[in-house]
């Protein structure tokens, strides 16, 4: 025999704001009863733990972040403090830094050719 | 981190400026998720770091300090959803609910190409914002009740039937009930 609630009922709490209720961990006695005999409900509870515990896992799953964000909140702060800002952003030193060193081993392959041809 | 936290409540820029390096990717994901629009996550972010700074001498330390920037997070995205909300008549009220009949929100073609983390990113930002907000704070990020309720400017019960009403909505747009019909939000 089912208790006196009704699936709407269980559904309806199992959104509700009582965390552990709402993860079918605690429940009341007559939802408990229910749940246990209607197999839509138990159904139910399995679906909310399982939004439940996505939703909890969203705040560790990283989001695409521009590497220019960091370097704007660091210039806003100077900006605040009235400095004068020399900041060259993560991002950008890294690019030069690249084409630094492709620059440098152009020049090395260059003198090395020279070098050879002198030779010759 | 704490020691960090520590320089930086004692008026030690560089500290700052590392704890915005070591935070910076949170906050933006929750302004992000609260705002659904990248360009007013930027803008939210970057407004709740200044405002971070300019207080910081007021941290307490009694909470973490993800959790304090967090709240300030939240009441920035809030100021920015607000402004939006005034400017843009067309958004649609939070009871509406309209078949959605585009393929790539079918259950089959969802089962097929979506995972169930990217179906509930999904829902949530379908979400209207004021659903939005009290249930990344709550339930992905895990802020209280009352925090939430001050941030957003709302009393702790209108915080908390908001909060009932969202997860109504995910529950029935990720798992519908057979003859449930799948509802854009």
């Amino acid at each position: 025999m089912r208790s006196d609630l009704s699936c709407d009922d269980v559904l309806d709490a199992l959104s509700g704001t009582d965390d552990e209720f709402a993860t079918g961990e605690v429940m009341d006695e007559a939802s408990r009863t229910h749940v246990g005999q209607c197999l839509r409900c138990q159904a139910e509870v399995a679906n909310h733990r399982r939004l439940r515990r996505v939703l909890r896992s969203l705040a560790d799953s990283p989001v695409p972040v521009d590497p220019a964000l960091e370097h704007e909140i660091l210039l806003t702060l100077d900006e605040f403090d009235g400095r004068q800002s020399r900041r060259v952003p993560g991002y950008a030193a890294a690019t030069l830094g690249g084409l630094a060193a492709a620059a440098g081993v152009i020049a090395l392959a260059t003198r090395q050719r020279r070098g050879a041809r002198l030779v010759g | 981190m704490d020691d960090l936290v520590q320089w930086a409540v004692a008026g030690e820029r560089e500290a700052f400026d590392e704890m915005v390096r070591r935070t910076h990717r949170d906050a933006f994901g929750l302004a992000l998720r609260l705002t659904s629009d990248e360009e007013d996550a930027r803008d939210v972010v970057q407004d709740a770091y200044l405002r971070a700074y300019r207080s910081i001498d007021r941290f307490r330390g009694d909470a973490q300090f993800s959790t304090w920037l967090y709240r300030i997070v939240a009441n920035c995205a809030a100021t920015t959803t607000g402004k939006r909300r005034r400017h843009r008549h067309d958004e649609l009220p939070d009871e509406a609910l309209m078949v959605d009949a585009r393929p790539e929100n079918d259950p089959a073609a969802q089962a097929a190409v979506g995972d169930l983390r990217q179906q509930v990113d999904d829902a949530i930002r379908e979400l209207p914002p004021r659903l939005r907000s009290v249930v990344v704070l709550r339930d992905v990020y895990d802020l209280p009740h009352d925090a939430i309720a001050e941030e957003l400017g709302i009393s702790v019960s209108a915080a908390k039937v908001r909060l009932h009403r969202a997860r109504r909505r995910l529950r029935e747009r990720v798992f519908p009930l057979p003859g449930e019909a799948r509802h854009a939000i």
